[in-house]
This record gives structure tokens, C-alpha cells and sequence, in this order.
């Protein structure tokens, strides 16, 4: 449950659901009992009322039966069947019954054998039935058993449980939906800032160096307000030191290269005004010069990375497009040196990061390369997935056919004005800086570079980046 | 045709300048100031203009602005080596090439007589000539070197009508971004050079989409552009 707004909206749901149970129990408890309490009473009257129609009955039944016969029974039936709920029925001493009547209820015979035995009032234990038996005296004198009974409750006290359940039911649905509806909007309320508070901060991580949360939810005025202008205030900062970072890179680049820049012309002016014998001589001016304003450019490409003023601007970048412009671009001046760049596998690969970063990486790499393989041969760039403990990568192999590096010196490749071997390496160009570029810029990007030696000669280079994500959907 | 303005701030590198270009035959005139030098340029009629990207006061793309408002004078950037964006905006801008600093000399000479021979060719056609060039909507008034695009007239950089022409010449076959640069911009094209891809994305941009077919100018990865011909057309 990571969402804050899921939270909030379940927290208040939950508490406003328990109260809405709580209150419904109670209320419940209270018109059970009270229902209970009611029946009770029903109950009692009832009692009460059999007692009495028994009583009555006894002293008429025996008198009617031994003036007028069987038939007269039927009459108390009939009578007091009206109601719709008493029966009254005569039985003799044995507890036999006086009235043919079909269908007297078990409880009753029961009631009246018992009483039969052993005389006095006699209630059956029946708690839906009320039944009472007692023997009594007729007028001749002989002794008979009077016996009634009743439904215990009228059908109307009878307890249903279904719509109870039913308006409990009711009710709790009521009350889960409107507190749904306005937990809702509650929580939507809440963190709705939130939302965009986190968007402006998304916007600033990815490079928009101008995003803002802005003044909507001035009127607020609350900490999460506070907390959108903070996040203005620093985003403000900022932007501000990463401006006056880049114009201070500018700056020094500016500097640097204005004298290079009078250097050149003139030694073009020397070259047009003096003979060709001092044309080698001149040449070493203009390589060294060079290798200057190379060293320039990288020097300040490092301190930027170094600084972090790159991490800023992260996209979603197709890995096989910069590898294929950048083996391209390599080719073009590979040819010149009658040497060649070729892409040997490639799989469309997705990472974040700065595309120009990683463009500048490889490129030196491939560079390199160029450099040190042997002519005629090419280099071959692959770039593949890779899975390793920590997830799956994109590895980029460049592979030369060039001399290779001794073992001892393959980490300390990627070290800033690292040579292998003097001589050679001021030969054939280079400033020392390109891999520690690499280096750096690579692990900027959460992955990592490394050297080894090919078992048929020549230099493999492998840089590894994490992928990120799917952007395929 | 061979008057030079530069405009840069560096007083020494404006002299070497000057001493370089003008043995190489060309004569040439040094301004300091940003806002001179925009005002020289409409002025005077110079067959090219050397800008430097960073001038204190306005800054060079704000002279650029000012001068391609009022005229097509072929102007070459010099920008910060490495510095993309103002190699980019400067040519989306309207420049016609870049320099990085710091160039060689013999370079910088390269490119001027490439402009000189684009500019050159033009008025060879005797003006009395209306040769056109049309494919579909397009046609090019090559004596004058104006466009137009379904009847409406489009303003196009002299580099970017160059390119339109080799385009046109050969539409529907794919022509190589180095055959491009040589017609174009009249130098070879050099490794990680841009240049071509934004003249061409200019061009995109200011001749707009064809109906519903995309773009008019078809990108082939790895090997060069190609104008398209409208399906609709013979």
C-alpha cells in the first residue's frame, strides 16, 4: 500500500465504516431487546389468557357435555376457534378425548395425559404452544380434564430475522457508499498537491531546468503550500548554479582556445610566407597544437562530469541508434586510415540517461580503437543484452586487432593521462583523457567499463548499461 | 566579388585574419562591435560575412538575426569548438557554415571560395533567363534564386536553395549527404559534421509537409536524403 492516497482513503473508509457498524449493532441490540422484551410481555398476557380460558372452560365445558353431549364441544371449538388461535378440548379422567374431534394437537393430548395422571394445573413445556390441562369436577360430579392450548406468540410478535438482516444490510451499504463518496474526495483533496508537487519535482529531475509547482495552491496556505514554494525556491537555486556552471565551462573554453585560435592563423601566415623547408617543422606545430585544443575539450567534458552538471538531462534513448551513428561517423574516418568500422550485432536496446554522454563515451572508445588496430582490419562494435546478478544490462563490446593491452595495465586504462607506453601512444595521437571520460560518464549512468584482451589479439572493450524499463509497452 | 567583412571581437586574431586572407587575394574589412558590424553589413555589399558566435555586447545570433532580416548575404559562422547548440541555431538561424575555433586558416579560405563559386554561379546565368526547375508544387527561379511552393514564395538561405536544387535535379534518387556537402556548401564533408542534416531539417521546415504524404525530403539512415515525388504526379 505504497499510495498515500490509497491510505488516507482506506484509513477514513475503515474508521468511517467501524463507527457506521458500531452504530448499526447498537441500535440493532437496542430494538432486539426491546422486540424481546415485548414478546415477553405478549407472552405473559398470553399465559395469562389461556389460564383464564381454561378456567372458564373447565367450569362450563363439563356442564354443557353432561346437559347436552359430544356435539356441544364442538361449539367451544368453534367459538373460540373464531379467534383463530385457542383450542379448548374435554377429555375424560383417563385422559381420553370427549370430542371426536379430528385432529387434536399432540401437545395437548400430551398435556392432558399428564394431567390426567396427576391432577392440577399442568403446562406443556413447548415454547411456541402454550397448553394447559387441569382436571376439574362437572356438575354430576364426575371429573373430566379440560385442556387448551394457543400459539405461544401472535404472528405478528414472531421474531423474522430476514428483514432485519435485510435493513441492517441496507443501512451498512448506505452508509459504505456516501463514506466511500466522500473519503474519496477527501483523499483526492489531500493529495491531489501532492500529485503535482511531485510532478514538478519529476520535471526538474529530467532536466527542465524551468519547471515550477507554482502559485495554485496559494490559497491553501497550508504545509503542503509551504512545501510547493520550497521546492520553487530550490529548484530557482538550482537552475541558477548550473547556469553559471555552464557559462563558466564556456568561459574558460573561450579563453583557452582564443589564443589557440590566433595560433593557427598564424601559423598559416608563417606557412605562406616562408619556404617548404620548413614545412615538417611547422607540421609539429600543428599537430602539437592540436593535440592542445583536444586536450581542452576533454578536460573540460571531465570536469563537467566530474561537477554532476550533466546528470541532470535524462531521456529514454534507443541504444542502437547511437551505436550506429557513432560506428558510422567512426567509419568515415577509419576509411582515410584504410581501416574500418562495422556494427556486428545489434539488438534495439532501451536505457535513461544523456544521449550525448554516452554518444561522447562510446565514441572515444571507438576512437581508440581506430587508433591502435592494425590496417586492413576493422573494428567491431556489438551491442547485445546481458543478464547478470543485479538484473539484465546492455553490453557494448568494441573489439580492435590491434596490439592489446599488457594485463597489468588493463584497469589502469580508464585513468586519466594514462599511457601504456609513452612513445607509442603520443604517436598515434590521443590525449589520455578519452577513457576517463568513458569511465566517468558510464558510471554516471549506473553501469561500468573494462578491458581485457582478445585471445586472438587485439583489445575488447566492454561498457554495461543497466536497462531500464520497457518503453516498448 | 571578394570583400570580406569579419566581425570578431579578438583584435589580434582580426589582424592575422586580415594579413592571412588578404594574400590569399581577397580584400578584407575588421569591425569589433556586434552592433557595427550589422549595420556595415546592410550597408555594404560583401561577398561574405565571417562571424564570431561569442561578441560581447549583442551577441553574434542577435547580429545574424538583424542581417538576415534584410539580406541574403552569405554569412559563416565561427562558433565554440563543441558547442552544438550554437552550431545548430546558428545554421537554423540562417548561416550558411561554421567554423569551430580554432580552425585552420586553410580551411576557413575552403569554405569562402566555396561560397564565392555558389554566389558566383548565379548571376553566370544571364539574368534575362528565367530558367526554372520545378517538381510537383516546387519550382526554383534559378536566375534570381527564389522559390516557390504551391504559388507562395519561401525564403530560403542561399546554402539551403543550393541544396533544394541538387534535390530537385535529382528527385526521387537517393543523393549522398557527401555529394550534398560538395553541391551544397562546396567543401567535402568532414566526420561528425552536422552540418547538412541541419540545412536539411531548415528546409523541412520551411517547405512544410506534402499533403498527406510526410515529409517532402525523405530520410535514407545511413546513406543520404532524397526529394519525393508526389504519387500523384506523372
Amino acid at each position: 500500500m505504497r499510495s498515500l492516497f490509497i491510505k488516507i482513503l482506506l484509513s477514513f473508509w475503515l474508521a468511517m465504516a467501524l463507527t457506521s457498524i458500531a452504530y448499526s449493532i447498537l441500535a440493532l441490540s437496542t430494538q432486539l431487546g426491546q422486540g424481546s422484551k415485548l414478546r415477553l410481555n405478549v407472552l405473559a398476557e398470553r399465559r395469562q389468557l389461556a389460564g383464564a380460558m381454561l378456567a372458564m372452560f373447565g367450569r362450563t365445558a363439563p356442564v354443557s357435555y353432561e346437559r347436552e353431549g359430544a356435539s356441544s364441544l364442538g361449539r367451544y371449538n368453534g367459538k373460540t376457534a373464531g379467534s383463530g388461535e385457542t383450542q379448548a378440548y374435554l377429555f375424560d379422567a383417563a385422559g381420553r378425548p370427549l370430542a371426536p374431534d379430528k385432529g387434536i394437537p399432540a401437545l395437548i393430548q400430551a398435556v392432558a395425559a399428564e394431567a390426567a395422571l396427576s391432577g392440577g394445573l399442568k403446562s406443556g413445556k413447548n415454547t411456541k404452544y402454550i397448553s394447559l390441562a387441569q382436571s376439574v369436577t362437572g356438575p354430576s360430579g364426575r371429573v373430566y380434564i379440560a385442556a387448551v392450548g394457543m400459539e405461544a406468540l401472535p404472528s405478528w410478535a414472531v421474531q423474522h430475522w430476514q428483514p432485519i438482516v435485510r435493513s441492517f444490510g441496507i443501512r451498512m451499504a448506505i452508509s459504505l457508499l456516501f463514506g466511500g463518496i466522500v473519503c474519496y474526495v477527501l483523499a483526492w483533496w489531500l493529495t491531489a498537491p501532492i500529485r503535482r508537487l511531485r510532478a514538478a519535482a519529476q520535471r526538474l529531475a529530467s532536466g527542465d531546468l524551468s519547471a515550477r509547482v507554482g502559485a495554485a495552491d496559494g490559497k491553501r496556505g497550508d504545509e503542503v503550500a509551504d512545501l510547493g514554494l520550497d521546492l520553487d525556491m530550490m529548484a530557482e537555486r538550482i537552475e541558477a548554479l548550473l547556469e553559471s556552471q555552464k557559462r563558466l565551462v564556456r568561459d574558460v573554453s573561450h579563453e583557452l582556445r582564443s589564443p589557440l585560435a590566433r595560433f593557427n592563423v598564424a601559423l598559416g601566415l608563417a606557412r605562406q610566407h616562408c619556404t617548404s623547408a620548413a614545412d615538417s617543422y611547422f607540421d609539429r606545430i600543428e599537430r602539437d597544437a592540436g593535440r592542445l585544443n583536444e586536450l581542452i575539450g576533454e578536460l573540460l567534458t571531465l570536469s563537467l562530469l566530474e561537477s554532476g552538471a550533466e546528470q541532470l538531462v535524462r531521456q529514454p534513448l534507443e541504444l542502437d541508434l547511437i551505436v550506429a551513428k557513432v560506428a558510422q561517423d567512426a567509419n568515415f574516418e577509419a576509411e582515410s586510415r584504410g581501416k574500418n568500422v562495422a556494427v556486428i550485432a545489434c539488438e534495439p536496446l532501451f536505457v535513461t540517461g544523456n544521449g550525448e554522454l554516452l554518444r561522447q563515451a562510446l565514441e572515444n572508445v571507438v576512437r581508440n580503437a581506430v587508433r591502435y588496430t592494425r590496417e586492413g582490419t576493422a573494428v567491431e562494435i556489438s551491442l547485445r543484452e546481458v543478464r547478470r546478478e543485479g538484473g539484465e544490462f546492455a553490453a557494448i563490446t568494441v573489439r580492435d586487432f590491434g596490439p592489446g593491452v599488457p594485463e597489468a595495465a588493463l584497469d589502469k586504462l580508464f585513468l586519466p593521462f594514462y599511457r601504456v607506453a609513452d612513445a607509442r601512444d603520443r604517436q598515434s595521437g590521443g590525449t589520455g583523457i578519452g577513457l576517463a571520460i568513458t569511465d566517468r560518464a558510464v558510471r554516471l549512468h549506473k553501469g561500468m567499463v573494462a578491458a581485457r584482451n582478445a585471445t586472438d589479439g587485439g583489445l575488447v572493450v566492454e561498457i554495461r548499461l543497466p536497462i531500464t524499463g520497457d518503453f516498448t509497452g | 566579388m571578394n570583400r570580406i567583412l569579419v566581425i570578431d571581437d579578438d583584435i589580434d586574431l582580426c589582424e592575422l585574419l586580415s594579413d592571412y586572407l588578404t594574400t590569399e587575394g581577397f580584400i578584407v574589412e575588421v569591425v569589433h562591435d556586434g552592433e557595427q558590424g550589422a549595420v556595415q553589413v546592410l550597408a555594404g555589399n560583401y561577398a561574405l560575412v565571417i562571424l564570431d558566435a561569442m561578441l560581447p555586447g549583442i551577441n553574434g545570433f542577435e547580429v545574424l538575426r538583424r542581417v538576415r532580416a534584410a539580406s541574403a548575404t552569405p554569412i559563416l559562422m565561427l562558433t565554440a569548438r563543441g558547442d552544438d547548440v550554437d552550431r545548430i541555431v546558428g545554421l537554423e538561424m540562417g548561416a550558411d557554415d561554421y567554423l569551430a575555433k580554432p580552425f585552420n586558416p586553410r580551411e576557413l579560405v575552403a569554405r569562402i571560395r566555396a561560397v564565392q563559386r555558389r554566389t558566383a554561379a548565379a548571376p553566370a546565368t544571364a539574368p534575362a533567363s528565367t530558367e526554372t526547375l520545378s517538381v510537383g508544387d516546387v519550382t526554383l527561379d534559378l536566375g534570381s534564386r527564389t522559390v516557390l511552393v504551391g504559388g507562395v514564395p519561401v525564403e530560403l538561405t542561399s546554402v539551403e536553395f543550393s541544396l533544394l536544387e541538387v534535390l530537385l535535379r535529382l528527385a526521387g534518387q537517393v543523393v549522398s549527404r557527401e555529394e550534398l556537402s560538395l553541391q551544397a556548401l562546396g567543401r567535402e564533408l568532414n566526420a561528425y559534421d552536422r552540418s547538412i542534416d541541419v540545412h536539411v531539417s531548415s528546409l523541412r521546415r520551411k517547405l512544410g509537409a506534402l499533403g498527406e504524404e510526410g515529409e517532402r525530403i525523405k530520410t535514407v539512415r545511413g546513406v543520404g536524403y532524397f526529394y519525393a515525388r508526389s504519387s500523384a504526379m506523372p
